[in-house]
């Protein structure tokens, strides 16, 4: 078993599998390593991660708190630097020329505010001129997106007014309004009730449908396996398991994703060979 | 949700920036729309202002300061007589300079007189003739009119007793009142004044009868001028209101600041915002924008508020003086403010900059307001000018210079130096709040987090942390103030002096730097360049400390002569003399020391803990995070106004000639990559600089060697620079200093690298 995991994930680490079959991958992400200091302790957050997304595919990148998944993000957006390897967006890579990744990725995140003073039709007048779109463009996507997401019946009440459904579907234009081909999205769901969830995942499928490529991290597994092509499951900072769900049933032996992570979580050496999982 | 719609427009890329107004009228709408924005923005002005006026009339009713209406100050007087009102009555109409309102307000067990103050000449005017008054007994002792001055119903407390004798002296006056209240013991010199004005006009009148000569006496005449305002007239009142409005502009600024960062922050829309493809410079910029304006609209309703109450209480002659308000002096003020706003707002983004959530930006910020209160009350002292360093230093130079404006005494020189510097404090504020604002630790709580600034690493640093540098920096500013303080007090002979002078610097630069490197475990080689040299670089730093004196001397030369550009020829003249007598004088003491203490005071110890310091800990870790050019020039700045605000007034002069060498010393720091060669540098250059003062009276005695107030010769200028550049190129040149395999360290990741 644990040869076959490693086989799975080396051939991901190596070869962009997402992107072995065509040059036109989206998204590369090529051994990405960041540290942070703590007080004068070095503590690495992501730990040489790789992998690609090509346009249309949905990857999902799970893990549990504190696996890195939020550190990755960030750095295939160029907000944080990484200390080693790289992201590309679409051939530009992050680190040097973020503001063209920006451009190209709409960013929404659980830890993402809106602002309060604004209404959601200003929210995403500013984003829209923020993005560089002419002011009709803009007037276009903001019709266009309150119908895609149901926002018209309270798009000019002020975010802070909102209940959190409605502010992260507010945040979720935000993210469109620029219509980027690439969407990262991290715990869209987090906070929200089962239909503010199911909203989330189903312009997943509209993503899908528009060829844009998503990441998607998220702790709703379910609903995970249901939309994402493909799957990282990143632990202690690595990307231990990597690939289509056949491929991690195979590696693991498990089903389904819940008991995968479960197995992961309590006792990763029977998933995983011993010295990878501890540093 | 309707799944499988299609976009109406493709996913074209815009490359169109935003533009910084598009940036900035978001930020506004965001901070204006929040009503608590606007309670500091309206109310304060709506409601402080009268309110401060009202305490501000009652101060100057009870300290009877002169006020600008026609209302006079009216003196509770009480008055116990054994006189008949017959007899009382001539007594107050011969005294024919009091003139009173009487009025009793007392009951019918006594009587108190309002009296009108006529010592000013413009206000004398009876109010009511005493004859028209009625007389009626106080019939009080002197303890209970001291009972009623304690409840604040009395002022004064007179007593008039019949003469003893055949009666026909004059009656004994007796004046009770309290001399530390203002109101009281004006009361009392009221009285006095006008007794004795009445006791020497009788004594004219019967010197004038016994000699027949009306000008027996000492003719007194008086021509009052108004002088512009001297040290010791108590405390500036026009200085109160460039405070209060510098304070209110603060007061407007401080919430925005707080929201549009840490409060961003906390929302999390910084994010939003950095995940957009906007230089984070321009958000900055658009941050400040909005800051800045809240900042000046809060500056314009106070100002408005202030004046329309001052005006509204007539207080103008009472604050400012006889100058009168125009709307130049309201336009300049205003301008000034904005000034201030622009510097204030950039240090309050850089603080808030920190901060992860809007409480702890308060916090940073209440000990930020708290310490410019400090250099606010400075302002109020009488006697402060804007000159010499008060021009620079920042907040107090604006305060003066609103000051003067508002006084119409406004001087072109000082106020475009003070304009000027807060113009540059603006900018670098500025600088350095873009160099912090949405950098990765401050965006994601990295390294800059200040409890983690204590913390002890678990592991061995190259160097410390730009936070802990800048810490240790704070620390020695106020410390090196105090030791010099100390210095001053210990009153013994030159030589134990100069043995404390040691001892205290090695204590600020030495020894407290290297506990704090001990408890950072900050390594003593990388982190201090503690360590061998190649001897090329001794040799050249040996060569340096000897050729570089003449070039420091005439850079001083040539900086009093831009100084007295500046300042003008005679006060520079003056300042010069008094350099060369201050020097003089210190150098007459220290001859006394025997040499050897002198060469340990001035040369070796500062030599070695200041470069242990300024180009060990500061230099060696600021080169981990910026360019070596912006390293080498920050910790010669820091070297440069160390010795120029240490070394007290005398010093001000040196700062551009302590910051060259500080530059020199940097670079070969740099260069060499050991603190070494620069002690040597600085060891040598110091004695020599000292030795020259030390033996001016040998030396001048010597054919050809310049006198005490001569420059130095050209010749030996143009051999210094020689020997100077050519060693330098030598530096340059030669293979950079790693005698034990020292390799370049990586830089630190994240934006600040």
């Amino acid at each position: 078993m644990s040869s076959a995991v490693e086989s799975a994930s080396s051939i991901e680490n190596r070869g962009m599998s997402g992107c072995r079959w065509s040059h036109g991958c989206m998204i590369r992400v090529v051994e990405l390593t960041k540290d942070f200091q703590q007080s004068g302790r070095v503590i690495r957050a992501v730990d040489n991660v790789s992998f690609a997304v090509q346009p249309g595919e949905t990857f999902g990148l799970l893990g549990p708190n504190g696996a890195g998944k939020t550190t990755t993000m960030r750095m295939i957006l160029g907000l944080l630097r990484p200390d080693s390897g790289h992201a590309e967006i679409d051939g530009f890579r992050s680190d040097r020329v973020p503001d063209e990744v920006k451009r190209r990725v709409g960013f929404v995140s659980a830890s993402a505010g809106i602002y309060q003073w604004l209404t959601g039709r200003e929210v995403l007048a500013f984003f829209g001129e923020v993005y560089g779109l002419p002011p009709t463009q803009v007037a276009q996507r903001t019709e266009h997106l309150a119908e895609l997401l149901d926002l018209n019946s309270f798009l000019d009440q002020r975010c802070a007014t909102l209940s959190t459904g409605q502010k992260q579907r507010v945040n979720l234009a935000r993210a469109m309004v620029h219509d980027p081909p690439v969407m990262i999205m991290d715990e869209p769901t987090l906070g929200l009730d089962i239909v503010g969830s199911q909203m989330i995942f189903d312009s997943l499928q509209v993503f899908k449908n528009q060829g844009k490529s998503v990441i998607l991290c998220t702790h709703q597994l379910e609903q995970a396996q249901r939309v994402c092509d493909r799957f990282g499951l990143l632990f202690r900072s690595r990307l231990e398991l990597s690939g289509t769900l056949a491929d991690l049933q195979q590696a693991t032996g498990q089903t389904d994703l819940v008991e995968m992570f479960v197995r992961l979580i309590r006792v990763p050496h029977s998933v995983f060979p011993a010295e990878d999982t501890w540093r | 949700m309707n799944t499988d719609e299609q976009p109406p427009v493709g996913p074209t890329i815009n490359r169109r920036p935003p533009s910084l107004a598009q940036l900035a009228r978001k930020e506004l709408r965001e901070t204006l729309r929040d009503r608590r924005t606007l309670m500091t923005l309206l109310l304060m002005p709506l409601l402080v202002y009268p309110l401060l006026s009202l305490g501000f009339r009652s101060f100057v009713a009870t300290s009877a300061l002169p006020s600008d209406d026609d209302s006079f100050v009216r003196y509770r007087i009480g008055v116990n007589s054994s006189l008949n009102d017959e007899q009382l009555r001539i007594w107050f109409e011969e005294i024919e300079n009091i003139a009173v309102a009487a009025q009793t307000i007392d009951d019918a067990s006594g009587r108190s007189f309002e009296t009108v103050d006529t010592t000013d000449p413009h206000r004398r005017r009876v109010e009511a003739p005493f004859s028209q008054q009625r007389w009626l007994e106080f019939k009080r002792n002197r303890n209970a009119a001291i009972v009623l001055m304690e409840q604040d119903e009395l002022d004064l407390f007179v007593e008039i007793n019949a003469p003893v004798g055949d009666g026909h002296g004059k009656p004994i006056w007796e004046l009770t009142f309290d001399p530390s209240v203002p109101i009281s013991r004006n009361a009392a010199r009221l009285v006095r004044e006008h007794l004795e004005l009445m006791n020497r006009s009788d004594l004219q009148r019967r010197l004038a009868a016994a000699t027949g000569d009306a000008s027996a006496l000492v003719h007194i005449e008086q021509h009052p001028v108004q002088l512009q305002l001297e040290t010791g007239q108590g405390p500036n009142l026009a200085a109160i209101i460039p405070l209060i409005l510098v304070l209110m502009t603060i007061t407007g600024a401080v919430y925005p600041a707080i929201d549009l960062t840490a409060g961003e922050r906390e929302r999390g829309t910084l994010e939003t915002l950095i995940a957009a493809p906007i230089p984070r410079m321009k958000i900055l910029v658009a941050k400040m924008t909005a800051v800045l304006t809240v900042s000046i609209l809060t500056a314009v309703l106070n100002l408005t508020g202030m004046l329309g109450t001052i005006w509204a209480f007539g207080l103008e002659r009472t604050l400012l003086g006889p100058q009168s308000l125009t709307l130049t002096m309201v336009a300049q003020v205003l301008g000034l403010l904005v000034l201030f706003a622009m510097f204030f707002s950039a240090i309050m983004l850089v603080i808030t900059s920190y901060a992860r959530s809007f409480k702890e930006a308060q916090a940073y910020l209440i000990p930020l307001i708290l310490l410019s209160l400090g250099p606010g009350l400075l302002t109020l002292t009488p006697g402060m000018e804007l000159s010499g360093p008060w021009a620079v230093a920042p907040m107090v130079n604006i305060l003066l210079l609103a000051r003067d404006v508002l006084q119409g005494q406004l001087a072109w020189v000082p106020a475009g130096v003070a304009i000027i510097s807060t113009a540059i404090y603006a900018v670098a504020a500025v600088a350095l709040a873009a160099s912090i604002f949405g950098s990765d630790s401050i965006l994601y709580g990295g390294p800059a987090s200040w409890s983690e600034m204590f913390a002890r690493p678990a592991q061995v640093q190259p160097a410390a942390t730009p936070q802990v540098v800048l810490f240790c920096l704070l620390l020695l500013f106020p410390l090196n103030f105090v030791l010099i303080g100390i210095l001053s007090r210990i009153e013994t002979t030159i030589g134990i002096r100069l043995v404390w002078m040691a001892a205290f610097t090695a204590f600020a630069f030495f020894v407290v730097p290297s506990l704090v490197a001990w408890h950072q475990r900050i390594d003593w080689r990388s982190g201090f360049g503690w360590r061998n040299s190649r001897p090329i670089f001794v040799v050249a730093a040996l060569v340096l400390g000897v050729s570089l004196w003449p070039l420091v001397m005439s850079l001083l030369a040539g900086w009093q002569q831009f100084t007295s550009w500046f300042a003008g020829e005679d006060a520079a003249r003056a300042w010069a003399e008094r350099l060369v007598e201050f020097s003089r004088g210190h150098v007459e003491r220290f001859r006394e020391a025997p040499i050897g203490l002198i060469v340990m005071a001035f040369s070796i110890v500062p030599a070695f803990c200041e470069e242990w310091f300024f180009r060990g800990m500061l230099l060696r870790s600021l080169l981990r995070v910026r360019h070596p050019s912006a390293a080498i020039v920050f910790s010669a700045l820091a070297f440069g106004a160390f010795h120029t605000l240490a070394g007290g007034i005398a010093m001000f002069d040196r700062f551009a000639t302590t910051t060259l060498v500080g530059l020199v010393l940097g670079w070969i720091a740099y260069r060499t990559k050991s603190v070494l060669p620069g002690m040597v540098l600085h060891a040598v250059h110091n004695a020599l600089v000292f030795g020259l003062a030390y033996f001016q009276r040998e030396l001048a005695a010597l054919p050809g060697f310049p006198q005490e107030d001569e420059p130095v010769p050209v010749s030996w200028v143009t051999v210094a620079v020689f020997v100077s550049v050519a060693t330098l190129l030598i530096i340059g040149r030669a293979r950079s200093g790693d005698v034990a395999g020292e390799t370049a360290l990586p830089r630190r990741s994240g934006m600040n690298g």
